[in-house]
């Protein structure tokens, strides 16, 4: 950005300082900075401060975001649990900084890059020490500009696929799961499912399925009984996107729909964001086969919340496989991301297809977060802004991977994200109506610290 | 528009000079996109350095202003003013901290020079971005909250009423006074403690100005400087204030003696339906369920049928008041280090080891020993008598902070054995005497005068084991002489521990309620411990008195008087600006997912019904900007505090 020559290039000299950000929240942190000044404490010259008027304003974009701009570490301070001068904004931190940080690892970004501390402003002496931790856990990285340098895409996109062996640690069978044959009433299901749709067709507005026309399938509000026996259950289609579209469009009408146990889960994350009104919605489930269960390697194929649902539920297929296929260090992994990453060409198909990205403006689109006209588009930004996104809502769909020309195995990273939501805060992604985003639960640690 | 920034780096005299080449930095700064001018001068904050501001702004034309100098903390209000006065928007100044976060932390020059550099870049970037913004004005509501009625509490209750303003006091215990009421003599001039306290006491209770809430407790707190609601809970007295004549006569009749352990520290008894001491303002006795026969048994009501005023209210419940108040200060004092944490001090399993509160209340003619000084058995009197400083504090197993007064009440002590037993041989055990404020080092020399023995030694152990016959039925204190470097042990018959002052227990739950912070110790944290020292981080909230730290009386009434002041400066402006740090929705980006709504801690969030959209409400929002990182399409921005902005500040950060 600034027109002079840069003093300090970090690709060429390990050995010197790294540049380190850190976000100090204005009543405590940047308050322990100043008095550890005024004691005349020393650090390392390497931490250059941003002050914000509280730690629970750090969005994990706007690390990201410095990552990219080449900061070998990030540091966030905020006040001690329970002293918050906004009630609760330190707990909104950490619980944000504890995903991120779990997100940087699988991302190939060492997690130690990320810190989150407390110290209040009596605490000069505290925030001098962790500085120079700090700065001696970063020294030891290498420097991240070098680490995030891209090659020339074209080149990778021509070199062979980075798939390894048989792609089977990954989340979805992309080649099965595309699989767009239509599937009608060869199938088995097809009868309990006609029945249910036209059961539910006497009291509701209408019945949102996939319909058969023209070899192909595409989904359809079935209104009457006659349109029936083009019904159809397969290829998979994103059909919560299409059920917030048609509530808008008809504010009175009370919907069925159709589901899949994954469409299921989508609505009840779109419902607790008010993207779909749950009460003037029924849900006819339908139980994934045994074959389609393998397409997707789906870990919960059944319906939970229908009332009505059609087929065998078939037991889920346990995909423990996706961990033991990121490569084991940091930089393997960045590797690894890098050569996938460097064949997107930000179609944002997998935005389009994702049944949560229903916001009406995309972070992804602005040039605040990420860069405009480069190809691929820059990492880990663009990736794990969509990655961090989907903390609480990826409802594991795959259909944006099914979606990706590029066959980037994106959703490793979002299931990762899911079982940290889980693991980290209890939250089981679109199962429960009632319990609040993840994000929003505050920490169990009370006043001391 | 093209951007005019003008940017003056500070030298502060040596203080950034030395450590960062500040003409460098100036230097630097002028090759910076948007940078119109760049000046280096070695006071910014003296009047000629804000003239040269003020007189770029209006030659240039400037757009931005960047100050690299000291920490906002300290003059970012000068350098707003500055500019306010030249006519540039207030909030299109930025400064870099290149002093406290620069200049004063980093040992090589070099590297301290280039943090500058990056200092400066990320503010000339950030501003850029800004905008102009209005501080809101908020009228301040004229009542004052006072938590806490001891000594500074009082003071600052009394000032600001008597200049004419209401306030509430708010006193945990049945009756004002607080420590102060319990002392019998006060150091250095021996006054009577009561003497000195009830009339100001009384005051309070008068006082048209004064709503006094005894037996009560904040239990919270909410709003800002200006406009606070705070929640009040009234204990039941089941007494009927209106009614109670204060006769005593309910007390004499309670048929229950119960163990005092608040105002007479464990050695005296109150009864069942009490008032603390004589002088108990307000004098309406409380009834204490625990121990109330009628409580426990259905059965005896004698205070009842002794009420010549039929004051007794046996079904009254406690009562929960919201007050708004303008203003709060805090006055919540100290507890008493207790000392069976030093277990080899003994006390509480060696009878004759007292603290310092039981011995002042031994020494109070209205005490339980009616103002004579004997053992635990009530009549006999000490031969000698040891009194050992510094009981929990200066030292790093307990406290590692001086308590302030211990040194000066020990010297009181010693004095009131020498006064009421002559015959009495006094032993002070020390580590320093501190006696350093007006008549206090004249005290000490009376004191040495008088003939009291100084040992300068921490005592290790108080044992009651004899290894000499004159050791026999004694106390034996065990120190190092350290002026003569030998071991003693000294036998005694009364011990005193002068123990420390520390925070109230609940400090923490307290500093929580109203938004401020405590120190690693539990004392309240001021504003700036040497300018500003009744001030805290949270605008509205001041603190006095012991809470802040170990003071004596004179401090804190000083500090009550001084808080005092302060509120009366701000209400008599009658409004307060506030930051226009505020949250404010794109509506077109909005998706009405509620996060933000969720995720605010003062419910400052609202949906539109008409538009499914979310709505800050400003008068609500605090300016936190948890919202703006919780919003997914980042529909809601923080004014000062945009990403934009933080973005632009981390670039010129990382590029230099």
């Amino acid at each position: 950005m600034s027109e002079v020559a840069p003093v300090r290039d970090t690709s060429e000299n390990d050995g010197c300082e790294p540049a380190i950000i850190g976000f100090l929240c204005n009543w405590c942190s940047y308050r322990g900075a100043d008095l550890a000044g005024t004691a005349r404490l020393k650090y390392p010259a390497s931490l250059r401060v941003v002050r914000v008027p509280c730690s629970g304003r750090v969005a994990p974009e706007l690390v990201l975001r410095v990552f990219q701009e080449g900061a070998d570490g990030v540091l966030v301070l905020g006040c001690h649990i329970g002293e918050c001068h906004y009630h609760e904004g330190n707990h909104r931190m950490v619980r944000r900084m504890q995903l991120l940080q779990r997100l940087l690892g699988y991302a190939g970004i060492e997690p130690e890059r990320l810190r989150w501390d407390y110290v209040s402003a009596a605490e000069g002496e505290r925030f001098a020490r962790i500085v120079s931790e700090f700065s001696e856990t970063v020294r030891g990285l290498p420097p991240i500009k070098s680490r995030l340098r891209s090659d020339d895409t074209r080149e990778v996109w021509q070199a062979s696929r980075p798939e390894s062996q048989d792609g089977s640690w990954r989340t979805v069978n992309v080649a099965d799961a595309r699989d767009y044959a239509v599937r009608g009433k060869e199938d088995a299901r097809w009868p309990a499912l006609h029945e249910a749709v036209a059961e539910a067709l006497a009291d509701h507005a209408g019945v949102l399925a996939l319909r058969s026309a023209h070899g192909d399938v595409a989904p359809h509000l079935f209104q009457s009984r006659d349109e029936l026996h083009e019904l159809a259950l397969w290829p998979k289609y994103p059909l919560p996107a299409i059920v917030r579209r048609l509530q808008d469009s008809q504010p009175e009408g009370r919907l069925a729909v159709v589901c899949r146990a994954c469409e299921e889960r989508g609505l009840v994350e779109m419902a607790k964001h008010r993207q779909v009104d749950w009460a003037r919605l029924t849900l006819i489930g339908l139980a994934c086969s045994a074959e389609e269960v393998e397409a997707c390697r789906c870990a919960q194929p059944a319906p939970f919340h229908a009332g009505v649902v059609v087929g065998e539920p078939t037991p889920g297929v346990a995909a423990d496989r996706v961990l033991a296929a990121l490569p084991e260090t940091s930089e393997d992994r960045l590797a690894f991301w890098l050569s996938w990453v460097q064949r997107c060409i930000k179609c944002y198909a997998c935005r389009n297809a994702c049944p949560q990205c229903f916001c009406h403006a995309c972070a992804l689109e602005d040039e605040l977060w990420v860069e405009r006209g480069r190809l691929p588009p820059p990492y880990p930004v663009f990736h794990l802004i969509k990655a961090i996104h989907m903390a609480g809502k990826c409802v594991a769909c795959r259909e944006c991977e099914i979606a990706c020309p590029a066959e980037i195995p994106i959703t490793v990273l979002y299931r990762m994200v899911s079982q940290d939501v889980e693991e980290l805060f209890g939250y089981h992604t679109g199962t429960d109506l009632e319990v609040l985003p993840p994000t929003l639960l505050k920490l169990e640690q009370d006043v001391e610290t | 528009m093209a951007d005019k920034i003008g940017v003056y780096v500070c030298h502060c005299g040596s203080n950034i000079a030395d450590a960062v080449d500040v003409e460098g930095v100036a230097r630097f700064a002028a090759t910076l996109r948007g940078v119109a001018v760049s000046r280096h001068d070695s006071f910014m904050c003296s009047q000629p350095g804000q003239e040269l501001i003020e007189a770029d702004l209006r030659e240039l034309g400037l757009t931005g202003v960047v100050v690299a100098a000291c920490s906002p903390q300290l003059h970012e209000p000068t350098f707003r003013r500055a500019c306010g006065r030249a006519g540039l928007n207030p909030y299109l100044m930025e400064m870099a901290n290149i002093r406290e976060q620069c200049s004063w932390v980093t040992l090589d020059p070099a590297a301290a020079t280039e943090k500058a550099k990056a200092l400066v870049a990320g503010a000339v970037h950030r501003v850029a971005c800004q905008q102009p913004l209005e501080p809101h004005r908020v009228p301040i509501h004229p009542r004052t909250l006072v938590v806490g009625g001891g000594i500074a509490g009082i003071q600052a209750a009394l000032e600001l009423a008597d200049a004419g303003y209401p306030v509430t006091l708010v006193e945990r215990e049945p009756s004002i006074g607080g420590h102060m009421a319990q002392l019998d003599k006060t150091f250095p001039t021996l006054d009577c403690s009561a003497c000195i306290l009830t009339p100001k006491m009384m005051a309070v209770g008068q006082h048209p100005n004064i709503q006094l809430l005894s037996y009560s407790e904040v239990e919270g707190s909410s709003g800002y400087v200006g406009n606070f609601v705070v929640r009040i809970r009234r204990k039941a007295r089941y007494v009927a204030e209106d009614k109670c004549t204060g006769c005593e006569i309910c007390q004499q009749k309670c048929p229950v003696w119960v163990e005092d352990k608040v105002f007479e520290a464990g050695l005296g008894f109150r009864k069942a339906i009490y008032s603390p001491f004589a002088q108990a303002v307000p004098n309406t006795p409380v009834i204490d369920r625990e121990n109330c026969v009628y409580f426990e048994r259905g059965k005896c009501k004698a205070c009842e049928i002794f009420c010549p005023a039929g004051a007794i209210v046996w079904d009254q419940e406690d009562e929960v008041l919201d007050i708004e108040v303008g203003n709060i200060i805090l006055a919540t004092g100290y507890r008493l280090f207790d000392p069976r944490r030093i277990p080899q001090y003994g006390y509480s399993r060696l009878e004759n080891v007292f603290t310092s509160l039981e011995f002042e209340r031994m020494c109070n003619a209205a005490g339980p020993t009616a103002g004579r000084i004997v053992l635990r058995d009530g009549m006999t009197r000490p031969q000698r008598v040891a009194i050992v400083h510094c009981v929990g504090s200066r030292d790093r197993n307990y406290n590692a902070y001086c308590s302030d007064v211990c040194c000066m009440y020990s010297l009181k002590f010693a004095h009131l054995v020498h006064e009421r037993l002559p015959e009495a041989e006094v032993y002070n055990f020390y580590i320093d005497i501190r006696s350093s404020r007006k008549g206090y080092e004249e005290f000490y020399h009376r004191l040495l005068d008088e003939g009291t023995h100084f040992i300068r030694g921490k005592v290790a152990r108080i044992s009651d084991v004899p290894e000499t016959p004159e050791e026999e039925d004694r106390l034996i204190v065990e120190a190092e002489d350290t002026l003569i470097g030998r071991q003693r042990r000294l036998p005694v018959d009364m011990v005193i521990l002068s123990c420390g002052l520390e925070p109230q227990a609940d400090v923490r739950q307290v500093a929580r309620r109203f938004g401020i912070s405590c120190s690693q110790n539990g004392f309240f944290i001021e504003r700036h411990p040497k300018l500003d020292p009744v001030a805290t981080t949270t605008d509205g909230v001041f603190i006095a008195g012991a809470c802040q730290g170990p003071q004596d009386i004179q401090s804190a009434v000083a500090q009550g008087a001084a808080a005092a002041a302060r509120v009366a400066g701000l209400i008599s402006r009658g409004e307060v600006q506030l930051e226009p740090v505020l949250a404010t929705v794109d509506e077109a980006a909005c998706s009405g997912c509620e996060e933000c709504l969720l995720t605010c801690p003062y419910s400052a969030i609202e949906l539109r019904p008409d538009r499914d959209k979310a709505h800050v409400i400003a008068a609500l929002c605090k300016g936190c900007g948890v919202c703006a990182a919780a919003c997914l399409p980042k529909a809601i921005s923080l004014s000062h505090y945009t990403d934009e902005q933080l973005v632009a500040q981390a670039k010129g950060l990382l590029n230099v």
